[in-house]
């Protein structure tokens, strides 16, 4: 089973300063808002398959990596995303953008009495049931024959009235605001007091407990919210590829990726899905002439790398250099280690 | 005489089968330290996840500040003053030393984290674990470890203080100086309960000593009462 392994952070590590985050935001943000501008349209589809992949790894690493629910059924949500906004958009005829908040919405609630029914599993059985809600969900759509066309699947035509270039800058548009939105979200949870709570709860369940943590609500939150998330992420997908069927938008590929990016990138940080987002998407490209063989390639570098460097590619980089760009760890400061204090125990 | 801080009352828990502890009463003052010795499997550690709520009784109640609390979660239990310390530390290892005793502040106290930031560090200070605030949890040695266990617990500001063998594993300088720190405890009018094989740190801080076998108590009273006792002798050293 996958253990959340998080690579250290000790004292006097550098990080950016305000003003040298501030820049960094701004090129990243600047670069994406004007891409539409200097970019042509293929770039824009990559960007945004990789900024939903992104978004997908972020909502798992805050799932697996910090609060060490170990889901493999995230592909749950994905498919009831996707679904959810073809029914908002073409049954209902709501607006593409309010269909997106709708399919996190319907993504939640069903999370709820899956959680209900989860999370009286721990570990591995926790993660094997994950997958089983997912595959209920998955037979559920697929004897919808008639609403939801079963195993035929369901084309998205509330776009078809847009001309190809409006719908390719909404999604992209969308895909940037869900990206950054995602990194946004984790890194000022991480930094609150619930964020706090999360990797405690992750040590230690019953030590959290024991020191006042409300484990199972705080656990249901952030189950409910990763269900939230990925149930927009989902939307966006299929607002992208038109085309949804059960078995695709189910598929438990979606989690294997998740799990990729995360790993390799480093779990538990915000910067490894980032980087490992990148990785997967060049290692994709590199990959695709070996057809099904890219498959077996990418699983076996992962397993390599969980072997070898479980704390991932950034773990390396931040053990190597000292350097962290999201920094989530309080520190007591400098004075902490002048040698009156060290020797106050003995 | 005022109401006892904590009464445990004709307590039982089962496992399936297994009879842990067999209706088991006792009472603790306010201020007072009372130290509980039985040999291993007697039901000790169960007892304190009884008091805590990490498990159910099956029968009895437990009264904390005259209130029953018997039916109140483990988190309940802590924001009422009850901490806990675990025989085998359970940091959380991927957090700093200062972000685990900021857990208990913040969850435990009821603070917010930035006014926890100065009671933290004083926590830290004197459980001498300052100058290792910011490194993680993970990388401590045994003794940083229990001493951990301590800080945590204190840092939820608590009525009662259970500790759970905080001296075993440690050399004997190394006991006296968790001796001092208790010590200190003691005189912020914090209440112990102590579980402890080694007996003469035991009898260094506690006014009581309650002896334990098969889930059940044995005998209690003062010290050198109970460590002259036949009951004990028969327990430890097998003599009748």
């Amino acid at each position: 089973m996958i253990k959340a392994r998080v690579a250290e952070s000790p004292a006097g590590w550098k990080q950016l300063s305000v003003i040298q985050f501030t820049a960094l935001g701004a090129l990243v943000i600047g670069a994406l808002v004007s891409l539409p501008f200097w970019g042509g349209p293929g770039v824009m589809r990559m960007l945004v398959e990789f900024l939903t992949l992104l978004a997908l790894a972020q909502l798992w690493n805050l799932l697996a990596g910090y609060t060490g629910l170990v889901s493999i059924g995230q592909q749950a949500w994905i498919g009831i995303g996707g679904y959810a906004l073809i029914v908002a958009a073409d049954d209902l005829g709501l607006p593409i953008p309010l269909g997106l908040v709708l399919a996190g919405v319907a993504a939640a609630l069903l999370a709820l009495p899956a959680a209900g029914l989860l999370f009286r599993l721990r570990g591995g059985y926790f993660s094997v049931g994950t997958w089983v809600v997912a595959e209920i969900l998955r037979l559920l759509v697929m004897n919808s024959t008639d609403w939801l066309r079963g195993g035929l699947g369901r084309t998205l035509t509330a776009t078809s009235a847009m001309t190809r270039e409006t719908r390719e800058l909404l999604t992209y548009a969308l895909a940037v605001v869900i990206g950054l939105g995602v990194i946004a979200l984790v890194h000022l949870l991480m930094r609150s007091r619930t964020g706090l709570a999360l990797t405690a709860i992750r040590d230690s369940e019953t030590a959290a407990a024991n020191l006042g943590i409300e484990t199972q609500r705080i656990k249901l939150f952030v189950y409910l919210l990763c269900a939230f998330g990925t149930g927009v992420v989902g939307a966006l997908i299929y607002l992208n590829l038109l085309r949804i069927t059960p078995d695709a938008a189910f598929s438990v590929q979606w989690t294997a990726f998740m799990i990729f990016i995360v790993i390799i990138g480093g779990i538990g940080s915000i910067e490894g899905p980032i980087i490992g987002a990148i990785l997967f998407f060049v290692l994709r490209q590199f990959l695709s002439d070996f057809g099904e063989w890219s498959l077996i390639l990418l699983g076996a570098i992962a397993v390599v790398m969980m072997i070898f460097a479980p704390e991932g590619i950034w773990g390396i980089i931040r053990r190597r250099w000292q350097f962290e760009i999201f920094p989530v760890h309080r520190r007591v400061g400098a004075s902490s280690g002048d040698a009156h204090e060290r020797n106050a125990w003995q | 005489m005022a109401a006892p801080l904590l009464e445990v009352q004709s307590v039982s828990k089962s496992f399936g089968k297994l009879q842990v502890i067999n209706d088991l009463s006792f009472q603790v003052q306010r201020g007072e330290a009372l130290g509980i010795l039985g040999p291993n499997g007697a039901g000790k550690t169960t007892t304190f996840s009884l008091i805590t709520g990490e498990h159910p009784v099956s029968a009895g109640r437990v009264f904390f500040q005259g209130a029953d609390v018997t039916s109140l979660r483990p988190q309940q239990r802590c924001r009422l003053g009850i901490a806990r310390t675990y025989q085998i530390p359970r940091p959380f290892s991927g957090m700093t030393v200062f972000e685990n005793v900021l857990v208990g502040a913040t969850y435990g106290r009821g603070q917010s984290e930035r006014a926890s930031r100065a009671f933290c560090r004083d926590i830290l200070h004197e459980t001498g674990l300052l100058a290792r605030a910011d490194m993680p949890a993970g990388q401590l040695r045994l003794l940083e470890r229990k001493r951990l266990e301590l800080a945590r617990a204190l840092a939820t500001n608590p009525q009662i203080l259970l500790l759970d063998e905080t001296a075993g594993g440690l050399t004997e300088h190394e006991v006296h100086e968790l001796l001092d720190v208790v010590r200190r405890i003691r005189e912020r009018g914090v209440t112990i309960l102590w579980i402890e094989h080694i007996l003469h740190a035991l009898t260094a801080i506690v006014d009581r000593l309650l002896l334990m076998d098969f889930g059940t108590k044995l005998l209690e009273g003062d010290p050198a009462t109970v460590l002259a006792s036949d009951e004990l002798k028969m327990i430890y050293l097998g003599v009748d």
